[in-house]
């Protein structure tokens, strides 16, 4: 059994990576929130996976993080970096020459990032001159237009000129995508980009992530709660709970997660093709983030949990390619 | 009486003023729609956005008044102005925070609905708060707690038990729990089920496909302002006769259909 942590000796290059990622917000009541705990995390150039988890898991300030983007309560140790550069922590300076042009991102409500009193033009154009100035005119609006081309927007041109409030909310995120690779980065990183979005707009942007990667050789790091999405997406899940990676793994299905938690994840989605008249329930709720527990974090909720789960914090452990952080996983 | 509820030829459109003086234009949300529902059962009412679900909710529960068609509550034409139907008639909406009155306690906004209906108070009025919560699952501890102090699916709990207290016959619920964790989600879909089978009829207006397999016994699906497909649960989902209700099905992640 190999312990999580040990470089790969392949010599790969990595889009992401994080040593040891802890942070805290500090509450105005006094107190901290320990929302994320020595994160431990690599995705290679090219790769993609799925950080999956529920609210207070730590998923969004991991994602944060990487971009140095924590709000200004947060206290943080650790390391985050994007393909070699140091980001959280980091000057503006060289930050600058990270977001955009290293890594972009695209949030959950596209509404909400798109500046409502401007064209989308002037938000691509914007975007493009803030990290190659000296643009001229002329090419600006062709990259503009191919790039709308190419994240699927069918009449190019008129939504270029036209204001966020005109478009649907898959064009809207469309364009979001559009932005965020406007400047050819090679990592995308896509928190809940599809919970804003019906149903079957969302099976588009999914493609749309889908052919995107392959074209531009893009590492993607998807955030999501949606475990089936997280699977159409990425052979890769990362599954996160309460402040913790509790598993890392290539996994189809139900029948390969080792960590209580994820089987548990697995099973109370509903089953559309179920035909019994029940819910499958995990009891309990998270445990308080503002204590920092001695044993198990989830071993309140935790069908398997035994007295050693009470008093000694389990590590990821496991084969390369799959590792769980718990005493007895499933097989 | 066979059916709780029948919506017949329902038109609702809404007039959208022009910005800056612009033209008006006229949306009609809800298109001669047409449906009805037994009593003790569920009925799922599934669309995207735009697609007149949340109007015809609003329109079942008297908080729209349709443009044209009737609605029928219990065989007969409802009337909203009669308190007694109102307090059958409950509606359950996706926003907690905007459904609850962020400044009086959980306990006090059910004593509230309570002593409305049945003006009893005092002793008697809190102990059967006390029992609405524990009926959804909350203890004495929630009963004292501001909204703002609870989680979403506490909340979400009080919202039922608030609408449960006055004892109604119908539920008319759009997204309760679409803003909730996966897991959350499932112990209020339990909850739901729960009251289902203690013979309270459900509307449950939804976007997720996979609530309703195992929630509803009927779904009626909306696509602008039409019904598309009306059925039992299981041949809309194996055989679906309309190709929007197809395209919905399969649309949904780890269906493991073909797009």
């Amino acid at each position: 059994m190999i312990k999580a942590g040990k470089t790969a000796a392949t010599g790969e290059r990595m889009a992401v990576e994080t040593v040891s990622l802890s942070v805290s917000y500090a509450l105005k009541q006094g107190g901290k929130v320990y929302a994320l705990r020595k994160a431990d995390f690599r995705l290679p150039e090219a790769g993609s996976v799925a950080i999956v988890g529920e609210s207070g898991c730590g998923k969004s300030t991991l994602a944060l993080s990487l971009l140095s983007l924590l709000p200004d309560n947060a206290d943080y140790s650790g390391e985050a970096l994007i393909f070699g550069k140091k980001t959280l922590g980091a000057s503006g300076e060289e930050l600058r020459r990270v977001r955009g042009i290293k890594a972009g991102i695209i949030f959950q409500d596209p509404c909400a990032s798109l500046n409502p009193v401007f064209t989308i033009k002037q938000q691509i154009e914007e975007t493009i001159l803030a990290h190659m100035p000296g643009t001229d005119k002329k090419e600006l609006r062709e990259i503009g237009l191919s790039l709308l081309e190419e994240t699927g927007i069918q009449d190019p041109e008129r939504v270029y000129m036209s204001y966020p409030h005109q478009l649907s909310g898959g064009q809207q995120q469309r364009v979001m995508t559009s932005i965020a690779l406007s400047c050819g980065p090679g990592l995308l990183i896509a928190d809940e980009p599809t919970t804003a979005l019906d149903v079957t707009v969302q099976a588009q942007i999914v493609a749309l992530l889908k052919k995107l990667r392959k074209k531009r050789r893009l590492a993607l790091m998807l955030i999501t709660h949606d475990l089936h999405l997280a699977l159409e997406l990425s052979d890769r899940i990362v599954v996160m709970y309460a402040g913790e990676i509790v598993e890392d793994s290539l996994i189809r299905g139900v029948k390969d997660a080792r960590h209580p938690y994820t089987r548990l994840l697995f099973e109370v989605i509903p089953d559309i093709n179920s035909r019994k008249k029940k819910f499958k329930v995990i009891p309990g709720s998270l445990p308080d983030l503002r204590v920092l527990s001695p044993g198990c974090y989830f071993k309140d909720r935790c069908p398997r949990a035994k007295a050693r789960c009470g008093h000694e914090r389990p590590e990821l452990t496991g084969k390369a390619g799959h590792v769980c952080r718990c005493f007895y996983p499933l097989d | 009486m066979k059916n709780i509820f029948e919506a017949r030829s329902i038109t609702k459109d809404f007039h959208i003023e022009g910005l800056f003086g612009g033209k008006k234009r006229v949306v009609r949300a809800l298109d001669n729609v047409s449906v009805c529902m037994e009593a003790g059962s569920v009925m799922a009412v599934v669309g995207e956005s735009g697609s007149g679900k949340t109007t015809f909710g609003r329109c079942a529960a008297g908080l729209e008044i349709q443009d044209s068609g009737i609605i029928l509550f219990e065989g007969k034409p409802v009337d909203f102005k009669d308190r007694e139907t109102r307090r059958k008639i409950q509606y359950i909406f996706q926003d907690t925070y905007g459904s609850l009155n962020p400044r009086i306690r959980a306990g006090a906004a059910v004593m509230e609905a309570i002593s409305h209906c049945f003006g009893i108070s005092g002793k008697e009025l809190e102990a059967e708060a006390f029992k609405c919560l524990f009926d959804v699952g909350l203890s004495e501890r929630e009963f004292y707690k501001y909204p703002h102090e609870l989680s979403g699916g506490q909340r979400q709990r009080i919202v039922i038990a608030r609408a449960l207290a006055v004892k109604p016959e119908l539920l008319i619920a759009d997204e309760p729990v679409s803003s909730l964790d996966v897991s959350v989600q499932a112990q209020i879909l339990s909850l739901f089920l729960g009251l289902n089978r203690k013979g309270i009829s459900i509307i449950f207006i939804t976007h997720d496909l996979r609530i309703v397999r195992a929630l509803a016994d009927n779904v009626t699906v909306f696509k602008n302002g039409k019904i598309v497909e009306s059925g039992p649960v299981a041949s809309v989902y194996n055989r679906p006769k309309d190709p929007y209700s197809a395209l919905l099905i399969s649309s949904v992640p780890g269906t493991g259909k073909k797009r």
